[in-house]
């Protein structure tokens, strides 16, 4: 049995390649290149849908760490619940930015580049939500910010894209030098590249704990963990809409996930010897995380920089599930990874639905314009409300099963817990800003009347978040 | 057959809640399309609710299938005498308001039935939900339907601003109330309610202390006690049929019937129960000053209902769970006749403002009668149903000294109460228009109130909610005359015969003057708020400056970061 997600891999890899050629016939007929371009773009993904979706029920119900039978690539790609629910996450992502971006790129020249570059992105997700051992991961970490990169300072002639991606390419380069640090020193101690060697890690060793926190803080560069948090929102704020719809949603979470599949062996033998000071690091760096994330964004007046810090305190939460070393913990986290790119990107989608070309989102421009278009409104509202945590959505839950990951790990976790459910009553204070200003105040500039296809992937992304809501075992069934 | 009545107990709240979607769709067909959709479905829930009750044999908990088995939830109801007479009287207050939203909403039909349907779904899936995280799922809806509504005229910044204070002041109250659910999972591994009474004895002496407080916190900022109560008045800026429904009968009860269902755990810590009786007590006295000061018809009755939530705690605090049900009912009756009579006035008046009103008494008599009905009722004048419910909880303080402290805040309400009752209804006219009595879809539910008021009190007793009606001593009936007169006396003098000597006392005496400000200002805890909300502002104003976008100040922070641990594995931290 080959392991579908090289097959996936090379879906996307194929297509990304196959969207520069199309761009260049199309080039040539002159009109609908978006179009023809994002059509193939978007078939390509969804073949991988397709593909994945018909091969997951093959590993549903098996234990968390299981390894392919025989096969070439057997140590190279793993495949277990968690791997495979992020990587439907980042194709379900993929897929909408797709199709929408083909509403977005009207004004644009490079839009073979363009899909490619997404394409590429979206096969390095894959690949690293996969990764067997730390080469591949590496490898594709690598291919997954470079992609980013291109992505992000896409539209070039402005200045504050450029900025913004040479900041980006920085810290989160830098991080990756970090992280292959970590990594040396890690595998100088177990003497083995694959990931599920890690169980075998002497935690009683200082260097051990040192590679691991190495590794953390290198892979947690990308996302946006505190103190290295500062680079998320100018490039939210600079990236177009599409893109920032596939970093804030697959990108970050990827982040996040990196360092999950590192802990993940850990977790699943034996996690009884991580060491107290190591937890209450990564609780501290939770804690301080979720703080400057909410408290940053309380103030924003920049609709898109807001959203950005609502990642950092999202991704604040996540690292606090993780710092209980639990099954819980973990669950809980890939869980809440899930819902939150769901809905942020969707937030990304709604944004750009509304700023026609405006590429700052200054929150006060934006007054009034759910209030012209009652669908928009609606949408803002009912984002708003998901991404505050309230039920029904997906995020309602993963939020509870954080608090309830951190009070069940007892002690000064509780605090953590209680600490985790009074910033979700800070994060009101600016998403229901939005609502505010957005949705509810008299209209100031013209707004001018959206059709109902532009706001189609807010749509669907909102409805599976929906479903997630109100029938969370349906998705929590593919991960325990 | 007894499939289909083991159904009814889900059906009348799952309606609600399926008809949503729709609601938005039918209001493209104009208000009255929607407006009946609406009433269809109220009044469908009201009856199936209304035949569960009718038909109720023994106290169980249905589950109609897994919800969450992850978290072990369940889908499930307690069906009891208290979820279900909570549920009926829901269900006819969401009709009635209904029926009356017919002539007093204008613009705005599809958001605002579809949120009234939400609410309504919500609120009687929260009443009848038979385990917590089923209970904070609704819990959280209903506060969302609130907030909204609150916002219902967007157009004022003050609706604005009201609609997210109260969302965020009740949140600080529902996180507390999450962080309890799973410190009780951790516990017993069981989030029924059920489960976690028979498993109290589980508990250590300081778990359960943890637990009832955080509970306890999540309770007040629903029930709006102090200090988590400032929402509340300001939660006025919305319709007065939202004010009716959510912020007098229903959701603020919601706090309420939490600590009810939790009864055995509060009764069991003798910590507990003075914490409860505390805060209940505190905002008892809080809300009637508040309600005192007043000069907003809809503020009084704001802060009335804070002072009337309190003394449903206070009841509990003294054990006497069923007597707070009692006065939660009756509350709820007589507080929503005294909104919707309000928003009688404020519809011909076109003010909230009572030194705008005035004499009205002569030209809107059926809201005359209502408004009185529901002064009187609050006051506890018998038979109206206040009067049994108050006394039900004098006599669970059984003569001690929080009976006094009962019987000195009643006079407190009475003195509110007639204040405003003669303010608006007596006295002399102080507007240039012609009011009169509200279109026939305002008078019915003000009328039908008025008669359940008066009633309501054989309906609720016949549930055996109390049993020692019969048999009350007879100073019971002077006390509350007693009450009653303690309560008019002043009032009378001050606003009905000596008007203008009242004002200008209180506007030349210095002491006075500032005692009024005092209370118009809400007893201060409006700046305690503020000063909070200037505290995350700096903190935030902090966070910004960290971000300076200087790309060589944030690679700084990364080397820093890698120093850092490194210096930590070196000193053997890590």
């Amino acid at each position: 049995m080959t392991i579908f997600v090289v097959t996936l891999t090379e879906i996307l890899f194929t297509s990304s390649a196959l969207c520069l050629a199309a761009d260049f016939l199309a080039k040539k007929v002159g009109i609908y290149r978006q179009y023809l371009v994002g059509l193939i773009a978007s078939l390509g993904v969804m073949i991988s849908l397709v593909t994945m979706l018909s091969n997951w029920k093959d590993y549903l119900g098996r234990s968390m760490i299981s390894q392919p039978v025989s096969s070439p690539f057997s140590s190279l790609y793993i495949s277990n619940n968690f791997t495979l629910f992020v990587i439907f996450l980042v194709l379900v992502i993929s897929f909408t930015v797709s199709i929408y971006s083909t509403f977005w790129l009207r004004s644009d020249s490079n839009v073979g580049p363009f899909y490619a570059l997404l394409l590429l992105l979206t096969c390095s997700l894959v690949g690293v939500a996969s990764a067997g051992d730390f080469l591949t991961l590496f490898l594709f970490w690598e291919g997954m910010s470079l992609s980013s990169y291109g992505l992000v300072s896409f539209r070039k002639s402005f200045d504050i894209t450029l900025e913004a991606s040479l900041k980006y390419f920085f810290i989160v380069g830098l991080g990756s030098l970090i992280a292959l640090f970590g990594i040396s020193l890690m595998y100088s101690l177990v003497g083995s590249l694959e990931l599920d060697s890690l169980k075998n890690l002497p935690l009683g060793d200082p260097i051990a704990i040192l590679g691991l926190t190495m590794t953390f803080l290198g892979f947690g560069a990308e996302a946006a963990l505190a103190p290295l948090h500062t680079w998320l929102p100018d490039v939210y704020s600079a990236a177009s809409t599409p893109v920032a719809a596939m970093i804030s949603g697959a990108v970050t979470g990827m982040g996040v996930f990196g360092p999950i599949k590192i802990l993940q062996p850990i977790i699943s033998s034996d996690a009884s010897g991580v060491p107290v000071n190591f937890k209450l690091l990564l609780a501290i760096i939770g804690l301080a995380t979720m703080l400057i994330g909410n408290l940053g964004g309380l103030y924003q007046t920049n609709l898109r920089r807001m959203l950005g810090y609502s990642t950092i305190a999202q991704t604040g939460y996540f690292v606090s599930a993780l710092s209980t070393f639990s099954l819980l913990g973990l669950v809980a986290a890939v869980f809440a990874i899930w819902n939150h790119g769901i809905l942020k990107s969707n937030f990304f989608a709604l944004t750009g639905s509304v700023e026609e070309g405006y590429e700052g989102g200054e929150l006060n421009r934006l007054r009034g314009a759910g209030r012209k278009n009652k669908g928009l409104g609606v949408l803002f509202v009912l984002s708003s409300l998901g991404m505050m945590g309230s039920p029904p959505f997906g995020l309602f839950w993963s939020e509870i099963l954080i608090v309830e990951s951190l009070v069940m790990a007892g002690g000064l976790f509780i605090a953590l817990g209680a600490a985790v459910a009074f910033n979700m009553v800070i994060s009101i204070g600016y998403y229901y800003r939005v609502i505010n200003t957005v949705v509810f105040e008299e209209p100031q500039n013209e707004v001018s009347t959206l059709k109902l296809r532009q706001l189609s992937a807010s749509v669907a992304l909102l409805t599976i978040s929906l479903i997630a809501g109100i029938l969370p075992q349906l998705f929590l069934n593919l991960i325990t | 057959m007894n499939q289909i009545l083991s159904f009814l107990p889900w059906s009348f709240w799952l309606l609600p809640l399926f008809s949503v979607p729709f609601a938005p769709l039918v209001a493209r067909g104009g208000h009255k399309a929607v407006w009946s959709y609406s009433m269809a479905v109220a009044t469908t829930s009201l009856l199936f609710s209304a035949f569960s009750a009718y038909t109720f044999e023994s106290a169980n908990n249905q589950v109609l299938t897994e919800w969450v088995r992850f978290l072990s939830v369940p889908l499930e109801i307690t069906i009891d005498g208290l979820s279900l007479l909570v549920s009926v009287v829901v269900s006819f207050l969401v009709m009635l308001v209904v029926i009356y939203s017919l002539a007093y909403i204008k613009g705005g039909y599809g958001r605002y039935y579809s949120l009234i349907l939400l609410f309504a779904g919500s609120m009687l899936g929260l009443v009848m939900a038979g385990n917590l995280i089923q209970f904070y799922f609704f819990w959280e809806l209903v506060g969302i339907c609130s907030a909204l509504l609150i916002a219902f005229w967007h157009d004022r910044e003050a609706a604005r601003k009201a609609g997210m204070k109260a969302f965020v002041v009740t949140r600080i109250g529902d996180a507390s109330l999450l962080v309890a659910i799973f410190i009780a999972y951790s516990v017993l591994g069981v989030t029924s309610f059920t489960g976690l009474l028979n498993g109290l004895n589980k508990f250590s002496s300081n778990y359960l202390m943890i637990f009832g407080t955080l509970v306890f916190i999540g309770a007040m900022g629903k029930s709006a006690q102090v200090p988590l109560h400032g929402w509340l008045p300001d939660a006025m800026e919305g319709p007065t049929t939202v004010s009716a429904l959510i912020h007098a009968a229903t959701m603020v009860n919601a706090g309420v019937y939490l600590i009810i269902r939790l009864a055995p755990l509060y009764g069991s810590s003798v910590f507990l129960s003075y914490l409860v009786l505390s805060i209940g007590l505190l905002s008892v006295f809080v809300g009637g000053l508040g309600a005192l000061g007043a000069d907003d018809i809809k503020r009084v009755l704001a802060y009335s209902t804070i002072s009337q939530l309190g003394l449903m705690f206070t009841a509990i605090g003294l054990g006497s769970a069923s007597s707070a049900t009692y006065h939660l009912l009756s509350q709820g009756l007589f507080k929503a006749l005294g909104f919707l009579s309000a928003g009688a006035i404020i519809e011909t008046l076109g003010t909230r403002n009572m030194n705008a009103m005035g004499g009205l008494w002569k030209s809107m008599k059926l809201t005359y009668l209502g408004f009185l009905l529901s002064v009187l009722a609050m006051s506890g004048l018998p038979p109206l149903v206040g009067f049994w419910s108050k006394e039900s909880i004098l006599s669970a303080a059984g003569g001690g000294v929080i009976s006094y402290v009962i019987i000195l805040s009643s006079v407190l309400t009475s003195l509110y109460s007639f204040r405003a009752l003669i303010k608006v209804f007596h006295g002399k006219p102080n507007f240039s228009s012609t009011p009169h009595d509200p279109h026939l879809s305002m008078a019915l539910p003000i009328l039908i109130l008025a008669i359940s008021v008066v009633i309501g009190s054989a309906f609720l007793s016949s549930q055996h909610l109390v049993n020692f009606v019969s048999f009350l001593p007879y100073t019971a009936y002077i006390i509350s005359f007693g009450i009653v007169v303690l309560g008019i006396l002043p009032d009378w003098l001050a606003f009905q015969l000596y008007p203008l000597r009242f004002a200008s006392a209180v506007t030349n005496n210095s002491v006075l003057k500032s005692f009024k400000n005092f209370l118009l200002g809400g007893l201060g805890f409006d700046g305690i708020y503020r000063s909070i909300g200037n505290a995350f502002n700096s903190f935030s104003n902090l966070v910004a400056r960290i971000q300076t976008g200087i790309l060589g100040y944030n690679v700084g922070l990364l080397f820093a970061a890698l120093l850092l641990i490194l210096l930590l594995t070196a000193v053997g931290v890590l």
